[in-house]
């Protein structure tokens, strides 16, 4: 079973939700996916997903780090 | 009176003998004497001078002795105070190098420490201006843009996946 953690800085609607389970099934075909929501505040906007030990980082806190970084 | 022949030559003959007699008992004797004293005054005269010249050979000597003593003492001292000045210019040269190698160091520490603090100062200016940002971007979005940018980024990350 693969663990998913989903962190956004607000609530994902319903249909994003779907969205994204349905993109990670077809990704990860034959696998069991727990999904586990969380919502953090201190990402500003937008979400990070952890899955099979990769980190996706899409939150404007993430960017401004990375801007951070190159500056 | 009358001269007598006779006593005349007797009294010759005695003078003769008293003058032999005299002459081999005193007079060879005391000229023997005196050669002898003659000689032992020359001799020791001869002894004198070979002395005095044996000392004035010793005062050369010692002299010389003392020349080169003191040449040698002055070579010495010399040599002394060559080495004495060589020893203090390396050791005034070690002090520099090492001054300078010391103050190298510093120079470099102080860059570095500059270096180090300017990045802190301007690290956390940075993190102020983004936390500044990230303030004010948190108060100008509202539901509908939050929900436009999960979106957004919502799609970026499907295309990453």
């Amino acid at each position: 079973m693969l663990h998913v953690n989903v962190i956004s800085a607000v609530a994902l609607s319903s249909a994003q939700q779907k969205t994204l389970v349905t993109s990670l099934e077809n990704k990860y075909k034959g696998e069991t996916l727990s999904f586990n929501y969380r919502i953090d505040t201190s990402l500003i906007a937008g979400l990070q997903i952890s899955v099979a030990g990769k980190l996706y980082d899409a939150s404007v806190n993430g960017m401004l780090q990375e801007l951070a970084k190159k500056i | 009176m009358e001269i007598q022949l006779a006593q005349i030559i007797f009294q010759i003959v005695n003078f003769g003998v008293v003058l032999a007699a005299l002459t081999y008992f005193v007079y060879k004797p005391v000229v023997k004497l005196l050669d002898e004293r003659k000689a032992k005054i020359a001799q020791a005269a001869k002894s004198a001078d070979e002395i005095q010249k044996e000392k004035e050979h010793i005062e050369e000597s010692k002299e010389e002795i003392l020349r080169k003593a003191k040449a040698e003492s002055k070579k010495i001292a010399d040599e002394a105070r060559r080495e004495a000045l060589s020893q203090v210019k390396t050791l005034l040269d070690k002090s520099k190098a090492d001054l300078k190698a010391k103050e190298a160091k510093f120079s470099t520490e102080m860059q570095n420490l500059r270096k180090e603090r300017l990045q802190e100062v301007e690290q956390e200016i940075k993190q102020a201006a983004f936390s500044l940002a990230g303030t004010v971007l948190e108060a100008e979005i509202d539901q509908k843009k939050h929900q436009k940018i999960l979106d957004t980024q919502l799609q970026k990350i499907i295309e990453s996946l």
